[in-house]
């Protein structure tokens, strides 16, 4: 049996995906062209999905992963991301900007129509944007610092700010930020879109929504393309796909069984102990996502024990972060040990920090738990096995823990309780989730103070502020060297590591390119 | 006949009652936040806050109680907070797959129970009826989700015979929807099917020692009569109450086998509002399930008086 799974395995390995690291791009990127040749229209694509997304595809209205990767198949923004994570053009034909980062004017690309055959003009830009200052956290972040945004003429939108602005293109560049026709995004306002309002001007348009049963997707005939070549989620896209049906599958191993079976093409995040079950089927091919997230556990720093900076250090001393991510996840190629907190195929990796990472000291830890005055008191861990990492990592980090002295109660919930105790300051010490790696760094939820954990620095607002308004790249990598440093001093959570998601496709799906956030134009359905 | 009725239908008003009150309590003092879920988990807390207010979950409690009891007597169950539809919508439509659900796992647990049952009555102390009252102790002490995923992994992924799961509405045509409710159907039936056996075969046994069936044995009936036409009919009574338990009982929701099979029905709806605080599907599914164990119970007592006049009397 075991060397029918080595040759299985070993077969199966050069087949096996990786996402696209920068040297591996070109090199995939050619076989990608070729492939295009190859792909033949028309096709329904069946995907399972990990369950029914809130607010459909309304990606402003919920920050929801699932409804985010919905969305982006059926609208775009005036920029998205190429392989490497950095903005590229999308609506917009091109743009200028000061380069104190206070002024940007954008031209918006001509011919283009929404799902609905009007055309796309920049009042529709203004307003889908002002919706997202309005009620998205990241657009909020944005408009704070902004003069005004308006549309002196059809093609053009105008944006001004008080206080400089370089990061732009980035935020702009995620989905959340999707234009949609000025009247839809005035009606809905603080309200999601209703389904039959879901017009944007992406490769698909919405079909047809039957609740726990199916998304359909279809193709938009009247698409425009731009022209350069495809890299990540930029340059060309084409809708080969007649529709796409995105089917809720709660169960992974139901999901894992149908692409087996073939009733689903495509399947999203699964377990990495099914791995193996996939790499042993000819008919489909394992997707392991590379950059996808990292985990941490986020100390209370409003209240109780861990406003004391010297306990959170105790804390990172008493265990390895290596260890913890394997406790979590299982299996080593799923996991990277890293401190850095934006994967290194991002512009955004530092390696600031790696010292203090993954090195545990035990009489370190304990010095400091008594220079914290720590006395014996009850450390309230709330967890979930709704997501085995989460309880898996919190277990192996509790004992490690106790080994140095403390006490630890793991309160362990629902994910639904998690995340309304995790908002109150009073309710626990310590809570672990996981973040982007793939996220400018100051788009990240924990750097708002109000957000779960608490972390309230002037330094981090001063390097968050840094980071939002820089415009030259080198000077932002040392900004961001600067914000990793303060994360392993100030030590607001404990960076464990990365993790890896795995996916499936069937064989038969082709022009798939590996991204975190994954989409299906220029993918079609052979043989 | 018309005044049981009646008394029996008055009697609802009550257990609805302390039932939507029990649920309402229930949930209100479960935490858990349905707006975190709706929003994400990048969400600021002061959107989240803006939202709690939109939906009324900031009130207080006696008036969010008063609010919904007022809806629900008009028949307005309100909406789902994270579906986006009434609730009443929801239920709707996952009515066909459960009911389809029932129906077909009904026929398999009393196609299977019934006659294993009498079998095993008539051959009392033989190997017949040790053996298939063995295997029924074993499908009544199988997990259901236990057995579903060796189905599945037989019939649909080793032989390829059955989809793995999901489901196709009758409209797509009878065979189609069939296929997929093959398994989830026998999933379901076999555990059911297996009380049953033990049921009728306790029945059975009861009747087949009354002396009214030793009158017809006497009066040199054949066998075969005596059991079917004296003795089944009988038992019958009894076990129409069990089998109106199980229908309901499934009606009500089958919550794993749902959702191992991936079928959309009102077990996975109310297993995913409960998990997402759906505070309104949940109290309005509750009270639906409530609603059907109750009429169901209704229709099973009428049977069985219409089949036993005594019953009329009490």
């Amino acid at each position: 049996m075991s060397s029918y799974l080595e040759r299985a395995l070993s077969a199966k390995a050069d087949r096996r995906e990786f996402a696209l690291g920068a040297a591996g791009a070109l090199a995939l990127g050619a076989s990608g062209a070729g492939a295009q040749d190859e792909i033949s229209e028309g096709g329904n694509l069946q995907i399972a999905i990990i369950g029914e997304p809130p607010a459909v595809a309304d990606a402003v209205f919920t920050t929801a992963t699932i409804t985010n990767n919905i969305a982006q198949q059926m609208f775009e923004g005036l920029f998205t991301f190429d392989e490497s994570f950095n903005p590229q053009p999308m609506l917009i034909e091109d743009y200028d900007s000061s380069a104190d980062g206070l002024e940007f004017s954008f031209r918006l690309r001509s011919g283009i129509t929404f799902h609905n055959g009007d055309p796309l003009t920049s009042a529709d830009v203004v307003a889908s944007l002002n919706r997202w200052g309005e009620i998205n956290g990241r657009g909020r972040l944005i408009f704070d610092r902004m003069n005004s945004i308006e549309a002196p003429d059809e093609t053009t939108v105008r944006m001004v700010f008080d206080q400089p602005s370089g990061v732009l293109p980035s935020f702009l560049a995620r989905s959340e930020a999707m234009i949609t026709p000025a009247s839809v995004a005035e009606a809905a306002g603080a309200e999601q879109i209703p389904e039959d309002q879901l017009i944007g001007t992406g490769p698909f348009r919405f079909e047809e929504h039957a609740i726990d049963q199916y998304l359909r997707l279809a193709r938009f005939d009247d698409y425009v393309s731009r022209d350069e070549e495809s890299n990540g989620l930029a340059g060309r896209r084409t809708p080969y796909l007649d529709s796409i049906d995105f089917v809720p599958v709660p169960d992974e191993s139901v999901r894992a069984n149908g692409l087996i079976t073939g009733e689903y093409h495509f399947a999203d995040v699964l377990s990495a102990d099914l791995a193996e079950m996939l790499e042993l089927d000819p008919g489909v091919e394992s997707i392991n996502v590379q950059p996808y997230y990292w985990y941490s556990p986020h100390f209370n720093k409003a209240a109780g024990l861990f406003t004391n900076q010297a306990l959170r250090h105790a804390v990172q001393l008493c265990f390895s972060q290596s260890e913890s991510m394997l406790a979590g996840f299982g299996r080593e190629e799923f996991v990277r040990f890293d401190a850095s907190i934006c994967g290194e195929e991002t512009a955004w990796y530092s390696t600031a920090g790696s010292d203090a990472y993954d090195n545990p000291d035990l009489d370190q830890a304990r010095a400091l738990l008594e220079e914290g005055g720590y006395d014996g008191e009850t450390v309230r861990w709330i967890a979930t096995r709704e997501y085995p990492y989460n309880f898996l990592m919190a277990d192996y980090i509790r004992q490690q823990m106790e080994a140095i002295g403390m006490n630890v109660e793991l309160v362990v919930s629902d994910w639904a309780t998690l995340v309304q105790n995790r908002a109150d300051p009073d309710a626990y010490e310590i809570f672990l989730t996981g973040h982007s790696q793939y996220s400018h760094p100051a788009t990240q939820p924990f750097n708002d103070p109000t957000w779960p954990g608490f972390w309230e620095s002037e330094a981090k607002t001063d390097l968050v502020n840094a980071m939002i308004a820089e415009t030259d790249p080198d000077a932002l990598s040392t900004i961001i060297d600067d914000y990793t440093t303060l994360v392993w001093e100030e030590m607001p959570f404990v960076k464990c590591g990365d993790n890896f998601v795995l996916r499936g496709r069937r064989a038969e799906v082709v022009g798939y390119v590996n991204v975190p956030d994954f989409f299906f134009w220029n993918v079609g359905l052979n043989g | 006949m018309v005044s049981f009725i009646i008394r029996r239908l008055v009697s609802m008003i009550p257990v609805m009652l302390m039932v939507a009150t029990g649920v309402f309590l229930l949930l209100k003092l479960t935490p858990g936040d349905p707006v975190g879920v709706i929003l994400g988990p990048d969400a600021t807390e002061e959107r989240r806050q803006a939202l709690r207010d939109d939906l009324g979950l900031n009130d207080p409690l006696i008036l969010q109680y008063v609010r919904w009891l007022g809806d629900a007597a008009r028949g307005d169950l309100g909406d789902s907070l994270f579906l986006n539809q009434p609730v009443l919508t929801s239920l709707w439509e996952r009515a066909e797959p459960t009911l389809v659900l029932t129906l077909l796992s009904t026929l398999v647990a009393l196609s299977i129970g019934l006659p294993t049952g009498i079998l095993a009555a008539q051959n009392r102390g033989k190997w017949l009826d040790m053996g298939s009252m063995g295997i029924a102790i074993l499908g009544i002490s199988m997990p259901t989700f236990w057995l579903g995923l060796n189905l599945i992994l037989i019939f649909a992924v080793t032989l390829r015979w059955l989809p793995v799961a999901g489901y196709a509405p009758l409209s797509e045509g009878l065979w189609e929807s069939l296929r997929y409710m093959i398994l989830p159907a026998i999933t379901l039936g076999v555990a059911q099917a297996a009380l049953l056996a033990r049921m009728t075969r306790s029945m059975m046994l009861d009747v087949l020692s009354a002396e009214y069936v030793r009158v017809a044995r006497a009066k040199g009936l054949r066998e075969r009569r005596v059991v079917y036409f004296h003795a089944l009919r009988n038992a019958l009574i009894p076990l129409i109450n069990v089998a109106g338990l199980i229908f309901a009982a499934l009606l009500g929701g089958a919550v794993v086998t749902e959702q191992i099979f991936n079928i959309p029905g009102i077990g996975r709806l109310l297993i995913q509002a409960v998990g997402r605080r759906d505070v309104p599907l949940v109290q309005g599914t509750v009270l639906v399930i409530a609603a059907i164990y109750v009429l169901v119970n209704l229709i099973v007592d009428i049977f069985s008086a219409v089949l036993d006049p005594r019953l009329r009397q009490t």
